[in-house]
């Protein structure tokens, strides 16, 4: 026999020779592998191999530890009790650090409600209208008086919105 | 009683059903585990981590042929799991090889536990993706199918790491016990050889 320790077959009679060991090569292929193990000493050496090593593995008959069967069975139960247990602990806290988990459906109907409710609320009114928005204060020049001057320049009222220009004078003459 | 009907049993919530299923399989699966991380404590804890997921997972439990597949693919990744926290896998080298063929007692000489010593240790110096693949093969009876099931990988790819395997089998044996083993086959009667293949 061939005691080199390397395989050196082709790859095709070498892979049949595996599928027959292992049961998966068809009845009708084996002819052709056992003409091929009567001429190939190192696919008989292989077949040796692996049928000692099938062999030696099953010298060795395992059995399950008894006591696997006892503390499988407590695990069992532990997590059967765990799972079984109601959670209290969320009823204890108050409502506003409750944390839940939100489906994405829910908060977008959360949001189209709000966005709805916002558009029926009726407009806050940021300025009150019913009051004047220029209050003038009337300022009586009189012009016999040399003392008092007139100015011919216009006078800007800025105030919160729009600006008004107007003319001193003709105010006055208005008033 | 088969699988299937113990597993819709189970699902419609007899325990005993479960406990059927632990019973049935308890063996195998702990057989493998112990193969694959070669520690004893280590495999029972992996074999009842297993099951319990199975308890866990009953709505997902599969109730075709593949179950032993799904079952065994649980297995498998807790195993690996296991040795990625431990990291105790060694990968095959020419060192390796060298330790193991240490004796040079003759075969039938050799006490089964020495037989046993070197299987593990072999099993040891493969590389966990090839050392599944072996177990579930030898230990497991699995088909090509049902292993590329269990690793999720290709047929192909099982055959390939298989054979791989084996190359570094024969590497290791011993010519002489080859030898042997086929000495003592010829003075046996036919019907013990068929019985063996």
């Amino acid at each position: 026999m061939d005691s080199s320790p390397s395989h050196s077959c082709d790859e095709e009679p070498f892979e049949i020779l595996h599928e027959y060991l292992d049961g998966e090569l068809s009845v009708g292929e084996q002819p052709r592998l056992f003409e091929h193990l009567a001429a190939c000493d190192s696919c008989r050496q292989m077949m040796d191999s692996v049928l000692l090593f099938r062999r030696m593995s099953r010298q060795e008959y395992i059995s399950l530890p008894p006591a696997t069967d006892e503390a499988f069975l407590k695990r069992l139960a532990q997590q059967k009790e765990l799972s079984e247990r109601i959670d209290r602990s969320s009823d204890r806290n108050p409502l506003w650090n409750a944390r839940r988990s939100v489906s994405v459906r829910a908060a977008l109907a959360l949001a189209a409600g709000v966005f709805i409710l916002g558009l029926l609320l009726p407009m806050p009114s940021r300025t009150n209208y019913s009051q004047p928005l220029i209050q003038l204060s009337a300022e009586k020049v009189d012009f016999s008086n040399s003392d008092s001057v007139v100015i011919e320049t216009p006078i800007y009222i800025y105030l919160d919105g729009p600006t008004v220009e107007a003319n001193r004078i003709s105010e006055l003459e208005e008033m | 009683m088969k699988d299937f009907t113990l597993i819709e049993a189970f699902q419609q919530g007899d325990e005993f059903a479960f406990v059927g299923i632990y019973n049935r399989y308890k063996g195998g699966v702990y057989a493998f585990c112990l193969k694959m991380l070669l520690d004893s404590e280590q495999a029972q804890d992996v074999m009842q981590e297993t099951f319990l997921r199975i308890y866990e997972n009953r709505a997902r439990l599969l109730k075709t042929s593949s179950f032993k597949s799904w079952l065994y693919t649980i297995a498998r990744n807790q195993c690996l799991n296991s040795l990625r926290r431990s990291s105790r896998h060694v990968g095959f080298d020419e060192q390796s090889e060298r330790k193991l063929v240490t004796s040079e007692t003759p075969i039938s000489e050799m006490e089964k536990s020495e037989q046993v010593r070197f299987v593990s240790r072999f099993l040891e110096s493969l590389q966990p993706e090839y050392r599944e693949v072996l177990i579930l093969r030898e230990y497991q009876n699995l088909s090509y199918t049902e292993i590329a099931s269990v690793t999720r990988s290709t047929m192909s790819a099982v055959k390939s790491k298989l054979f791989k395997a084996r190359r570094k089998l024969a590497k290791v044996m011993e010519p002489e016990w080859l030898d042997e083993k086929a000495n003592k086959e010829d003075g046996e009667p036919e019907q013990q050889k068929i019985e063996k293949n």
